[in-house]
């Protein structure tokens, strides 16, 4: 309930003295104020709670009552609505008392004797800030309401399965936002059976006006998708809005100041033409993970919206490939990842796999921008085999071998971070397996040389139950039958070649793709 | 990185000569390892002490790779020309199984001590 209008100021006044009380009242009637009044503290409670605390904007109490006091009636005011003033009326010498009883709360206290003028000016500050307190209160409140009805618009409800057809789509989302309202957004529309648009994006700031532009442009993608999907188009308009109308100096003799400016990234995924564009400005650069254990950085990446007009980067269009998975997450989540000495990519997966939102916080509980991840997946129907994850992926220069020692503390960090609950015997056996096969492909494979790469993927099922570890090289493969050989042989150089042995005798399967060029090793747990 | 150091430990009463490892077997500290050895069995104080087993005590070892196994290989053979007896002590259980998986415990005797009971 509010008060009777916005101009009339209704104030409970509570004594157990009935001529105090009565002077108060006179005192403080008229010039549209509403005075109503109580003799002990238990009938101020009744009276607040029958018209509601929200009634008032002023309690004025008197700090000696018999049974309730004046501190026990504020404290419960206080606790239930913070932002209602209240004035203590103390005895001489009781203000210091009081002040030390009470904490917290938007209380004034008044020494007696007083006169009416300090009476009344005190009331009339009281309600002040009474009605400032509510008006913050008030915007807080819609802010937390536009966060909860962006929320309306996460992705994971608009992409019900059977959506696209002749593939099973998944999507995973997180949207770890440091506040209630923000630029950055998640959005996913299906535009018919065959085509969805996957879009990011980060307006820069993290206030109203940020929400107020990242809601303008979702709004415009979503109803220009529906007509014409030409991301490139989308993305210029909104470009030339924000240069042209949004950005303009209030003064037409200022300089042209970027007030507000959008990284966004759109994935137009069309699953009938086996395309996949990509337009990015201004987000990391998406990945692109196939079952099959190809991994690919995707686009190139121009700057945010806002800045440039024309835009300097077009889309770029991939074939789509089948039985694969794209992650895009926001620089938040990349900046994250740097501090933890992490990928981006093993955070992105940490916070996607896990199902409760309390802890997916935890994992980024001292972030200090918004954080997103985003993973879309899709299998063809007959696909029977249990999807793999990435959860680590880097590329090191053929002759990277004298640092192998610190890419496994790496590969450690990387094992720990995403699959917590590993057991260290098998985190072991894990390391040991992968330094053999990066050993054998740097020695072997890219012949130390850095005319070569070599790649390392670790993938990991839903369950964590199955571990792989993939290692290729661009370098020689090696022949069929030393793949096969399970002897103990000692090559030119005297060595014996223990590597295989050692893998064989630790992994759950061991196979060679590619002429011997990559070796993936499974790990069941 | 810190060089890790084998420290020799004669026992003339059992004729054993005790070679501390303080770090793992790996392909990063091979070659230092290697000189290392080189260096000791080399010193004719070490060489013509009386002892009929080497004792290579790998207890501080939390990784052997194949280089380092190599190592071991080439203590072994240079050992069995004295001839003399080669034995190993090991903490780790990946280390111990990777001795075993590749057969290590063949060519000499391996002892498998719990971490906590690791000296």
């Amino acid at each position: 309930m509010s008060p009777a209008s916005n101009s009339t100021k209704t104030i409970l006044v509570v004594d157990d003295d009935p001529l105090t009380l009565k002077s108060l009242q006179m005192i403080l009637s008229g010039d549209g104020r509403e005075v109503t009044t109580a003799d002990n503290g238990m009938i101020a409670q009744d009276i607040l709670l029958e018209h509601g605390l929200d009634y008032f904007e002023c309690v004025l109490t008197d700090y000696r009552m018999p049974e309730f006091s004046g501190l026990d009636l504020l404290e419960w005011i206080t606790s239930r609505d913070s932002s209602l003033s209240s004035i203590i009326l103390t005895g001489e010498g009781e203000k210091d008392l009081v002040a030390r009883a009470l904490r917290g709360g938007a209380v004034d206290f008044m020494e007696k004797p007083f006169t009416i003028e300090e009476i009344r000016k005190a009331v009339e500050e009281a309600i002040e800030l009474t009605r400032k307190n509510r008006v913050v209160e008030s915007t807080v409140s819609d802010v937390k309401g536009i966060s909860q009805l962006s929320k309306r618009l996460a992705p994971n409800r608009l992409l019900a399965t059977g959506e696209i057809q002749s593939y099973q789509t998944r999507l995973t989302t997180r949207f770890l936002p440091i506040k209630e309202t923000g630029g950055d957004f998640i959005n996913v529309h299906p535009i018919d059976k065959h085509r969805m648009l996957l879009l990011a994006g980060d307006v820069s700031g993290h206030d109203l006006k940020a929400g107020f532009i990242s809601a303008y442009f979702q709004g415009i993608v979503r109803g220009m998708v529906q007509h014409q999907p030409d991301i490139t188009h989308i993305c210029e308009y909104f470009n030339r809005f924000l240069i042209n109308e949004w950005n303009l100096p209030d003064n037409p003799n200022e300089t042209q100041i970027i007030r507000t400016s959008l990284a966004a990234c759109l994935g137009l995924i069309d699953f009938e033409n086996k395309t996949l564009e990509i337009f990015n400005h201004g987000l990391p650069l998406p990945w692109l993970h196939t079952q099959n254990g190809t991994v690919k950085k995707l686009g190139g990446a121009g700057p945010p919206l806002g800045w440039f007009d024309p835009l300097a980067t077009k889309t770029t269009v991939y074939e789509l490939e089948e039985n694969a998975q794209l992650f895009f997450w926001s620089d938040g989540l990349e900046d994250y990842a740097e501090a933890l000495q992490i990928q981006p990519l093993s955070l992105a997966y940490a916070l996607l796999h896990e199902e409760d939102e309390n802890k997916q916080n935890e994992i980024v509980a001292n972030r200090k921008d918004d954080v997103i991840a985003i993973r879309l997946e899709w299998n063809k129907p007959d696909s029977t085999n249990e999807p793999n994850y990435l959860i680590y992926a880097r590329t090191f220069p053929g002759n990277a071998h004298n640092e192998i020692d610190k890419q496994q503390e790496s590969w450690r960090r990387h094992l720990q971070f995403t699959i917590p609950n590993l057991n260290p015997l098998k985190l072991d056996e894990i390391l040991l397996c992968t330094r053999e096969a990066a050993l054998n492909a740097f020695k072997h494979g890219c012949q130390n040389s850095s005319e070569y790469n070599c790649q390392i993927l670790f993938r990991v099922n839903n369950a964590h139950t199955r571990i792989e570890v993939i290692v290729s090289h661009d370098g020689q493969g090696i022949p069929q039958e030393e793949l096969n050989r399970t002897e103990l042989k000692e090559g030119n150089d005297g060595h014996i070649s223990f590597g295989l042995i050692i893998i064989r005798s630790y992994a759950s399967t061991l196979n060679y793709l590619n002429d011997g060029k990559t070796i993936k090793i499974t790990f069941t747990t | 990185m810190t060089a890790s150091k084998i420290q020799p430990n004669y026992d003339k009463r059992r004729a054993q000569l005790t070679l501390e490892f303080g770090d793992d077997l790996k392909s990063s500290n091979f070659e230092m390892l290697k000189e290392q050895i080189a260096t000791l069995l080399d010193d004719s104080e070490q060489w013509d002490s009386e002892w009929d087993t080497l004792h290579l005590d790998l207890s501080k070892a939390t990784l052997v790779d194949s280089i380092g196994l190599n190592l071991l290989v080439s203590i072994i053979r240079r050992v069995r020309e004295r001839p003399a007896e080669v034995k190993a002590t090991v903490a780790n259980s990946t280390v111990y199984q990777t001795l075993l998986a590749t057969r290590m415990d063949k060519v000499m005797e391996l002892s498998y001590i719990a971490p906590q009971r690791a000296q």
